[in-house]
């Protein structure tokens, strides 16, 4: 028999075996690790303020704290070790950046004022802003209701893939009339 | 606790290992396989979840072992003027699991390099005697493709027909052909159509974190599902320490440790290691004795020597119309090997293929592609997203890289596995005629995904190294000058056999799992048939 898709899914490769081998399916799902922290409310306002600089409002698509970021970003900080030291320390960096020169924190300062506080921490510690832009450009670009706007389409591998126009011959025509083009050995 | 004697005992489940195995196992040999990892049930693959594109930067399906940090995976110290970022997957199917599926063959004229070229050292064996095994390894993996290529030797009706070449494809192809630039739809191990009782390829992209519904071909869904039914003996979570040998210098077995921590030992009449060209070497140099004290099968010094990875350059095209490069398996749709061949005009000596590949979704986009030019944050961000996604088409410039001595696999001197064996540490720098290549490559993709329409261009540069772990146990003619000969059999150990990507005297410009499969065959036909010898 041919198998499907379903029958591979709901299988995995156990049915495919000798009863008498021990097939170990042990995939090792990615672990969350134990929780590093949570945000401080401070921290959270920060955040909330520079992913809506980052990815902010436009004509048709959401800020990132209207595409839930804040929500997603804080669960990155306090179970994602690898990520979490230097989300912190670009609120950090922000809020004490907006304290000295604005005395104010960096929520409460105006757009521009934010945007150019961005740019600075983006030029004097370039890998800790890349951490917060890129959390935010995940936080935003991992949402269905986003990649509805985008027109991007997951397929799911446990439903249907997208149709797609079969290969059609007539596109090699130019090359089928070329000669051999390889050294013989 | 020692175990019963194999008739071959074999070191790695990946694509070598595997293929191998099935070929013995008809053969009619008794074959036990150690494998470090385990087996991956199709349904964890990430595929299924909204955030799979996270493993590009971590989890548990990530490309590279110190970011995944499995126990089943070990820790690559990476140096040297251009150090790499390693890739590979331990489990069963191995770095298959981790692949495009793209399935190209070396060409007549890689086997003979010295000859031709006057650089590295030919093979000793010829295209002719491996395209049986090429053919034979099509068969067993599933191929979908189209014969015609004029670019390379011709072969047999494909098992299955070519999968569609999406939009991208066909941009790209009227590009080339405008040109006059010779392009071809690549083979691929990704059927479309239902074969050997796999499902066909149902298009939905993803893929390179495994393909969770068989049709792409990892070796635990090809060759080992049938290797076991045949009575071949795989062990998981079983990493092995050494491999022993007797007072003569004749391979025992290998020491392994479970998953426990508990030591065993597995014999066998022959011994055969395919674990990858670093897993391999360092498994030789990690097996020290009184006989080898330089490690095992090391006579000449050359077992880690002469590491070789791909050169890689990644050139975007941002398009008007959309590509949707999501669609479709990762696979490669279409290749070209206009500047394959050595051309003395150039300032480089062998070449380069250009692939034209399928990416990611738009998470991957917004975080650089893979030319690492991250969309802007702030007022301008919705705006190129918009025009790069889902509009851009990749070409990979992948160049052939010329063995080095100084490029190298040796053993760390602190760093070791969670069971306490030393690490690998990888040197490696690109040479002057890799850095040539990448800069005509990178030129040239640019030519033609202008002439297919491109607006605007995005270049990674040269990327740091990754793909492809070679030419770490080469194989040759003269014991001085490699460690293993023509059969794959080491020149000091007589049933010692090293059967993967450390076996290859020279890189090609293609990507080598084809290869790999088509060496792996024929090693096997080679050491039953001399297995009284």
């Amino acid at each position: 028999m041919n198998w499907t898709r379903r029958d591979f899914l709901a299988t995995g490769l156990a049915s495919t075996a000798s009863p008498s081998l021990v097939f170990e399916i042990e995939a090792a799902p990615a672990k969350r690790g134990p929780s590093v922290g949570t945000l401080t409310e401070n921290e959270t306002r920060t955040l909330k303020a520079a992913i809506d600089e980052i990815i902010p409002t436009s004509d048709r698509m959401p800020s990132a704290s209207d595409a839930g970021g804040v929500a997603y970003i804080s669960k990155l900080v306090e179970h994602e070790p690898t990520v979490s030291g230097d989300l912190r320390r670009s609120l950090v960096a922000l809020d004490n950046s907006a304290s000295e020169k604005f005395k104010k924190p960096f929520d409460q300062i105006d757009r521009e004022s934010r945007i150019e506080l961005l740019g600075n921490l983006e030029k004097s510690s370039p890998h800790v802003f890349a951490m917060l832009r890129d959390s935010t450009y995940e936080s935003y670009y991992t949402q269905p209701r986003i990649w509805k706007l985008i027109g991007y389409e997951f397929y799911s591998t446990d439903h249907a893939g997208p149709h797609m126009k079969p290969f059609d011959e007539a596109v090699l025509t130019e090359m089928r009339k070329r000669p051999k083009y390889y050294r013989e050995a | 606790m020692q175990q019963e004697t194999a008739d071959v005992l074999v070191i790695g489940a990946g694509a070598g290992g595997a293929a191998l195995t099935k070929r013995l196992t008809d053969l009619g040999a008794k074959v036990v396989c150690l494998e470090q990892g385990g087996w991956v049930k199709p349904s964890d693959y990430p595929s299924t979840r909204p955030d799979w594109e996270i493993q590009i930067r971590r989890g548990a399906f990530n490309f590279s072992p110190n970011v995944r940090k499995r126990w089943e995976d070990y820790p690559v110290v990476e140096t040297g003027t251009h150090p790499p970022d390693v890739l590979m997957f331990n489990a069963v199917g191995g770095s298959t699991h981790h692949w495009t599926g793209h399935f190209p063959r070396f060409h007549p004229s890689d086997f003979r390099v010295r000859t031709l070229d006057g650089v590295a050292e030919d093979w000793p064996i010829s295209y002719q005697e491996l395209e049986p095994y090429y053919e034979m390894n099509d068969c067993e993996m599933g191929v979908a493709g189209i014969t015609g290529d004029p670019a390379n030797p011709p072969r047999t009706k494909r098992p299955t027909p070519p999968l569609p070449l999406g939009t991208l494809g066909e941009t790209i192809g009227r590009g080339f052909d405008k040109l006059g630039w010779y392009w071809w739809p690549s083979d691929n191990a990704i059927i479309s159509q239902a074969y050997d009782n796999r499902p066909a390829c149902e298009l939905h992209g993803k893929c390179m974190f495994g393909c969770a519904i068989g049709s792409k071909a990892s070796t635990d869904v090809t060759y080992w599902r049938k290797a076991v039914r045949k009575g071949a003996i795989v062990k998981p979570w079983s990493r092995v320490r050494e491999i022993t040998v007797d007072k003569q210098g004749k391979a025992l077995g290998a020491i392994y440790y479970d998953r426990q921590g508990q030591l065993h030992e597995q014999l066998g009449r022959i011994v055969v290691v395919c674990g990858n060209g670093i897993g391999t070497p360092r498994l030789l140099l990690n097996s020290k004795s009184q006989v080898f004290p330089n490690g095992l099968a090391n006579s000449s010094g050359l077992v880690g020597k002469n590491f070789m990875l791909h050169p890689f350059r990644f050139i975007e095209g941002v398009f008007e119309a959309p590509m949707n490069a999501y669609d479709g398996p990762f696979g490669i749709p279409a290749f070209s090997q206009q500047f394959y061949e050595t051309d003395s005009k150039r300032n480089f000596l062998r070449g380069y293929s250009f692939l034209l590949e399928r990416s990611f979704g738009p998470l991957h986009h917004a975080w650089g592609g893979f030319v690492n030019k991250p969309v802007p944050w702030g007022a301008s961000h919705h705006e190129v997203m918009r025009r790069r996604f889902p509009h851009i088409i990749r070409i990979s410039v992948l160049g052939e890289d010329l063995p080095e001595e100084n490029n190298r696999v040796e053993l760390d001197p602190e760093v070791k596995d969670s069971s306490g064996i030393p690490a690998p540490r990888v040197v490696y720098g690109y040479s002057e005629n890799s850095l040539n290549m990448l800069e005509h490559g990178g030129a040239m993709a640019r030519q033609a995904l202008e002439a297919a329409g491109a607006l605007e261009i995005l270049d990674s540069g040269v990327i740091q190294p990754a793909f492809h772990l070679l030419g770490t146990a080469r194989m040759g003619t003269d014991p001085k000058k490699s460690v293993v000969n023509g059969w794959h059999q080491t020149h000091d150990v007589k049933n010692l056999y090293l059967v993967d990507g450390s076996s290859f005297a020279t890189s090609a410009a293609v990507n080598p799992t084809s290869t790999i499969g088509a060496l792996a065959l024929r090693a096997a036909d080679g050491i039953w048939k001399n297995r009284r010898g």
